[in-house]
């Protein structure tokens, strides 16, 4: 049977669509509540109308990304590798909390010209909650870079070959947004190498 | 009968199905309708139905008025789902939009491009001063993947060129065909799809259309809906 969106589907829930399908790929109750509040009730609606998935994740606490860690630039002096390490493999120091977290279906993601219908692996939860976090803060303090915000997903499948570093996202075409685990020295400067060769700014959050 | 409800009813037989915003913009320059319609209704000429979500009711011929009109019964059937997109669709892109179209009676482009792949689909002629273009109507579902729509389109164009009635159409740019989407960034994921996959050797046009989602919604934005809500 054909699919069809058969409820009203108004700016703003189109607006938290479009933003599961072209910029994040999973987006926690909390950050919905937080941006949409006056759409927690009808995200069930959307659930049974076949645009969202809802699953639960056990994930690290939201952390609060205020600035990113690091932020290098081209013709900047070399960051301090071990230092940033440092703070990025400090900050997990709390036990997981069930999250419930939703993603856009396929369909979402065809009608609104992006992607869906993938669930996070258990081993990325916690990274694109965060990652959508990352988005979230673009979206309040630099709107124009948010609007620009390309998704891995979008990056994958427009880039010619199919391996190599991915970056989880570009902004404004020359800065690269990576979320950073617990990134190892190595990885960081690996990472650093990329950037640079491919004439990319960077921030690591 | 007066000779704007003779209009009214050429119209909805024409299109199949369509809302009062609609009616009010073609015949009634905006102003209300409510009279015409509801005296139409009462003399069992048109049928109301609902079925648009957001609680709009559209209109559609009764089965003694299509008959009478020798319009196929099928147009005077109410429609759901996939169908009822499509109408209110092309509905939507024909008379809403900016630009002079109205679309094409399927035996008059039978008759002008012979039959073959596509010739089933929706067309309607824009005219815009001395120059006019008819365009094929693409209405992919919500679900329907891209790369195959844009297979079926380089597929229909490949074997519309193999005709000569319409390849000259093609080759003058006469004959385009027109892709509706229901959201922007579909818009934009097509562009960049046809320009990754293209060239093509007929014109792509693709236009935001309301669909089932935000039919209602885009009709009370234009502030043409009066009294449509249930």
């Amino acid at each position: 049977m054909q699919f069809e969106v058969e409820v009203v589907l108004g700016n703003e829930v189109r607006d938290l669509i479009s933003v599961l399908t072209t910029k994040v790929r999973v987006l926690s109750i909390r950050q919905v509540f937080r941006t949409w509040p006056k759409f927690l009730p009808r995200l069930s609606a959307l659930e049974r109308a076949g645009l969202l998935f809802s699953f639960t994740a056990v994930t690290h606490p939201e952390l609060a990304m205020c600035c990113p860690v690091v932020r290098w630039k081209k013709g900047d002096a070399l960051p301090d590798f071990g230092k940033v390490s440092y703070v990025l493999r400090s900050r997990w120091s709390l036990p997981g909390v069930t999250t419930k977290c939703f993603i856009a279906s396929r369909a979402a993601g065809r009608m609104f010209g992006g992607n869906g219908g993938r669930y996070p692996r258990e081993s990325e939860e916690t990274h694109d909650i965060h990652l959508a976090a990352v988005y979230l803060r673009f979206r309040d303090c630099e709107p124009e870079a948010a609007k620009s915000w390309i998704h891995e997903a979008q990056i994958k499948s427009e880039r010619r070959q199919s391996r190599g570093k991915l970056p989880d996202a570009i902004v404004q075409k020359t800065r690269v947004i990576e979320f950073g685990g617990a990134y190892k020295k190595a990885k960081l400067a690996a990472f650093h190498k990329y950037c640079e060769a491919k004439g990319f700014d960077y921030e690591v959050w | 009968m007066y000779e704007r409800d003779e209009l009214i009813l050429k119209h909805i037989g024409k299109y199949g199905h369509s809302v009062r915003a609609v009616i009010e913009k073609l015949f009634f320059a905006d102003a209300t309708s409510d009279h015409v319609l509801n005296r139409l209704v009462k003399e069992k000429r048109i049928v109301p139905a609902s079925g648009i979500p957001g609680g709009m009711s559209y209109y559609r011929l009764s089965l003694s008025e299509a008959r009478a009109r020798s319009v196929p019964e099928h147009r005077a059937r109410p429609k759901k789902g996939p169908a009822l997109r499509l109408v209110l669709q092309v509905l939507w892109f024909c008379c809403m939009s900016e630009k002079n179209r109205t679309l094409l009676d399927r035996k008059k482009i039978r008759e002008t491009f012979g039959n073959g792949n596509g010739s089933g689909k929706p067309h309607c002629a824009e005219s815009d001063g001395e120059q006019s273009i008819v365009y094929r109507i693409y209405a992919p579902g919500p679900n329907s993947r891209d790369d195959y729509l844009l297979k079926c389109l380089r597929s229909d164009m490949e074997k519309g060129l193999e005709r000569p009635e319409l390849k000259s159409w093609i080759e003058a740019g006469a004959f385009a065909f027109a892709v509706l989407v229901e959201t922007p960034e579909r818009k934009e994921k097509l562009k960049r799809l046809i320009s990754k996959t293209g060239p093509y050797e007929a014109r792509i046009w693709i236009e935001v259309v309301p669909g089932l989602s935000n039919f209602a919604l885009e009709i009370r934005k234009r502030g043409m809906e009066r009294s449509d809500v249930n």
